[in-house]
């Protein structure tokens, strides 16, 4: 966002200071209540504010939106990646078919012969908001179809974010604060890498209900009103509804509450924001099929009631302080000590019944714990790796900077809010650097905090005109004198960083997060463009040449895809609830070819996917990611072994030297067959792999129990189609 | 020992309450007893009984702490001593949030027990 410079004044100045030096007035302590609050402007003036605030919102809008839409312009309209395959499909149901028959949707055509039942084991806030705009466009005869409402709904949401971003900043420090930040928000690049257009998942709408109900609270907080706190809840009840996230939301407030309390800063305001929060929130969240009653039970959720009961406890004590006086100690000491021997008890009870769980597994303590990773399925998802530095700054630029100097600034104010931005920043920031997917949900907390650092610092040195400079020299916003150039200077330093951040922003989405990953393009050696659409052309073929009730074996990675695209019934996808399923396939294709046979006849698999890139050099294909097929089967089956299938140094390679098990496994042979014949290049010899660089280890093999079917354009996506046994009549 | 402490902290406890409190805020107290003595019963039933209908337990048990806190809030809002920390709340708005919240808290309970 432009800033722009402060204006020279055209009277000449009769200045007493040095030009370049600092004011020699002593500088004073400036706090929020030196700066022109509303009321103390005019009429005129506060209209003037408020049109300026409508547009810069508008203009917002109108960024968000327009920045999130490079692979549309490139491509063509369509749903990204892997899980938007999924919610979409999700969608197309709960449109055609209606409410009910999506919430007790049981899908046969997944995890063959398992099937999930989708309507109690998926967040439907996605479904139904693209749902509800779907009919209300069509209600008002705006016939859009269900995927172009899909892929250009996350875009539409990131201006939300950034209107709910300008109202919790605002409420936090004040209106100049919230603009930037809101500006901040809709452009950066940690938010849009997972809301461009086509990148149809929970996050589009999830970061806009986070900062709803923090808008929400920090309102209810402030003013003590219970509609707030209705409101605060309503907002949770979208959010658990959204995202598996929520769990942040429920255990930041009462971390947020206790600490208020702990602080000295408990009000009867707070009391009355957190409880009716609880309350509503809890039984709201107990709404949605898939969160079930964990919202009181599970141990993940543990922190709010408890804080709850402190708060009420808190309460319940003040209360009656103030009526015993003096004899409160007495009461309190009773009181204490008989609480104490019944919570031990119970608690004592609990464990020897079975009934409390103190167990540390999964993918929540993992985040609390990350050293602890050692559940194979969890570990292997890109998504979930530490961050490296490099992404901070790839993904926030240089508001991971302003976000220290803003958060000094609220321990210098130290109000209601400046607290909440405190805690959301820290505990924000610990996520962000546990998991890489969770960049997202500290991007926009550290608009907030960069944007409060910029604006406390602009205030001290741009110049307010509503003030005379009757000595000559300029002044700040908040009064104090400072040199013409310093002024200039600074303000000019922060325009042009504005201006480098917008830069970096569009170019970091135009680069790095508009592909969508279903759709590849490379240059060619002229420069012409060349678009792979290897995966559609594989997905579709499979729609038009393959029975209506054939089953598809693949690595999970493409079970949504393959579901959405080709209509067919698949063996695993990107769900991964079952983990011996998965499991299972892994074994298969690690196996001989005799021994997945076998097992692909137990599973009733008439076709078999994979995905090869030795061709074109496309290095996210099967072969690269085989170690995880290997590793997540031999976490359950113990006769596939890690080892096995590395060479005698223990490095992974493809070539003469590799095991051989490795040479004889199905995905080796399903990956090269035929290539060995096959050259790539004049420059390489046949059977040359463009991604691992070497000849492969065993060009020439037959395949008995399974025959080729189709190989797309650039040997990309190859199906194999699994013989039946012969006859033996 | 004891029980005379105890009788004299009842009693000093009893003559402060009904010298300090208005007519308004003891119908809000006897009304939140009220809750509170549902929530006891509900708890005691279900240890008894067992909570087979567990989204049924929950409703009813939601329903009376929801409402015990709504009224602990709008009497906390009511009472004279805490106008200085609810600026810009007046009597009627809180009354008008006590009944929004109200029929959000008993709507959602009475749908999910279902």
């Amino acid at each position: 966002m432009q800033r722009k410079k402060t204006a020279k004044s055209g009277k000449a100045e009769k200045n007493s200071e040095p030009l370049d030096g600092p004011s020699v007035t002593a500088v004073k302590n400036v706090t929020l209540a030196d700066l022109p609050t509303p009321s103390q402007l005019t009429v005129k003036e506060s209209t003037v504010q408020m049109m300026i605030i409508f547009l810069v919102l508008v203009a917002l809008y109108v960024v968000a939106f327009c920045l999130r839409l490079f692979s549309v312009l490139r491509y063509e309209s369509i749903i990204h990646e892997f899980d938007p395959h999924f919610n979409f499909r999700g969608t197309k149901t709960l449109v055609y078919d209606g409410v009910d028959a999506f919430y007790n949707w049981f899908d046969t055509l997944v995890w063959y012969p398992l099937g999930r039942w989708v309507g109690h084991t998926v967040y439907p806030g996605l479904m139904l908001t693209s749902g509800a705009i779907y009919h209300t466009l069509h209600f008002f005869n705006f016939p859009i179809d269900i995927r172009n409402v899909c892929v250009f709904l996350a875009p539409l949401f990131a201006g939300n974010t950034a209107l709910v971003t300008y109202i919790i900043t605002k409420d936090c420090w004040d209106s100049g604060a919230g603009l930037i930040a809101a500006a901040f928000v809709a452009v950066v690049p940690g938010y849009i890498s997972r809301s461009v257009a086509g990148s149809y998942d929970n996050e589009a709408i999830a970061i806009f209900a986070i900062i709803n109900t923090f808008m929400g609270f920090v309102k209810a907080v402030k003013s003590g009103s219970m509609m707030w706190s209705a409101y605060s809840a309503l907002a949770y009840c979208y959010m658990v509804h959204a995202w598996g996230g929520y769990i942040y939301i429920i255990n930041l407030l009462p971390v947020y509450v206790y600490g208020m309390v702990l602080v000295g800063r408990y009000s009867h305001r707070l009391y009355v924001a957190y409880s009716c929060f609880y309350i509503l929130g809890t039984l709201f969240s107990l709404l949605v099929p898939f969160v079930g009653f964990a919202a009181v039970v599970s141990n993940t959720h543990m922190a709010a009631p408890i804080v709850f009961v402190l708060l009420q406890f808190h309460n319940l004590m003040a209360f009656m302080r103030g009526h015993l006086g003096d004899k409160f100690g007495d009461f309190f000491r009773k009181l204490v000590s008989f609480l104490v021997a019944g919570v031990l008890v119970v608690f004592v009870a609990g464990l020897a019944l079975g009934v409390v769980d103190i167990t540390k597994t999964g993918r929540f303590f993992y985040m609390l714990n990350p050293a602890a990773n050692t559940i194979p399925i969890i570990a292997s998802i890109s998504e979930h790796q530490a961050t490296p530095w490099s992404s901070f700054f790839f993904d926030l630029s240089f508001l991971v900077l302003l976000m220290p100097v803003g958060m000094y600034f609220c321990f210098r104010e130290w109000t209601d809010g400046s607290i909440f931005l405190l805690t959301y920043g820290v505990t924000a920031t610990y996520f962000g650097c546990v998991m890489t997917r969770l960049i997202l949900v500290l991007a926009p907390v550290t608009c907030i905090l960069a944007a409060i650092g910029v604006s406390r610092t602009l205030t001290l040195f741009m110049r307010d005109s509503s003030r005379g400079s009757s000595d000559g020299s300029e002044r700040g916003l908040a009064g104090q004198a400072v040199s013409k150039f310093i002024a200039a200077a600074v303000t000019g330093m922060f325009a042009f960083l504005f201006m480098f951040y917008v830069v970096h922003c569009t170019w970091i989405t135009s680069e790095a997060y508009s592909s969508p990953s279903i759709i590849l393009q490379a240059t060619g050696a002229n420069g012409q463009r060349v678009i792979f659409d290897d995966y559609r052309e594989g997905y579709f073929w499979l729609q038009t040449n393959t029975a209506p009730d054939a089953k598809i074996m693949s690595w999970w990675d493409y079970g949504y895809q393959m579901a959405s695209m080709s209509n067919r019934t698949t063996i695993v996808d990107n769900n991964t609830w079952n983990n011996t399923h998965i499991a299972t396939v892994g074994r298969c294709l690690a196996s001989s070819e005799e021994d997945c046979y076998r097992i692909m006849r137990k599973l009733d698999v008439d076709y078999v996917l994979v995905v090869f890139g030795g061709f074109v050099g496309y290095s996210s294909d099967d072969i690269n990611k085989f170690l995880w097929p290997i590793r997540i089967g031999g976490s359950v089956y113990p006769m596939i072994r890690e080892k096995d299938y590395l060479d005698d140094n223990g490095q992974y390679r493809v070539d003469g030297g590799a095991s051989k098990r490795l040479l004889n496994s199905m995905m080796y042979k399903m990956c090269y067959y035929r290539f060995g014949e096959t050259q790539v290049s004049h420059q390489h010899p046949a059977g040359f792999d463009r991604v691992r660089n070497v000849q492969i280890g065993r060009p020439d093999f037959k395949l008995t129990k399974i025959q080729e079917a189709f190989t797309t354009e650039h040997w990309m996506v190859r199906i194999y189609k699994v013989r039946k046994e012969p006859n033996r009549g | 020992m004891s029980s005379t402490d105890a009788t004299a902290i009842f009693s000093a406890f009893k003559k402060s309450y009904n010298d300090s409190t208005s007519h308004k805020l003891k119908v809000c107290d006897a009304f939140i007893v009220f809750f509170a003595l549902n929530c006891f019963i509900l708890f005691l039933y279900r240890g008894l009984v067992g909570s087979f209908p567990f989204n049924a337990y929950l409703g009813g048990l939601f329903s009376n702490m929801g409402m015990l806190i709504f009224t602990v809030c709008l009497r906390m809002q009511a009472a004279p001593a805490n106008e200085p920390q609810f600026q810009g709340v007046t009597h009627e708005s809180s009354f008008c949030d006590y009944s929004l919240c109200a029929v959000l808290l008993l709507f959602t309970s009475v749908h999910f027990m279902g």
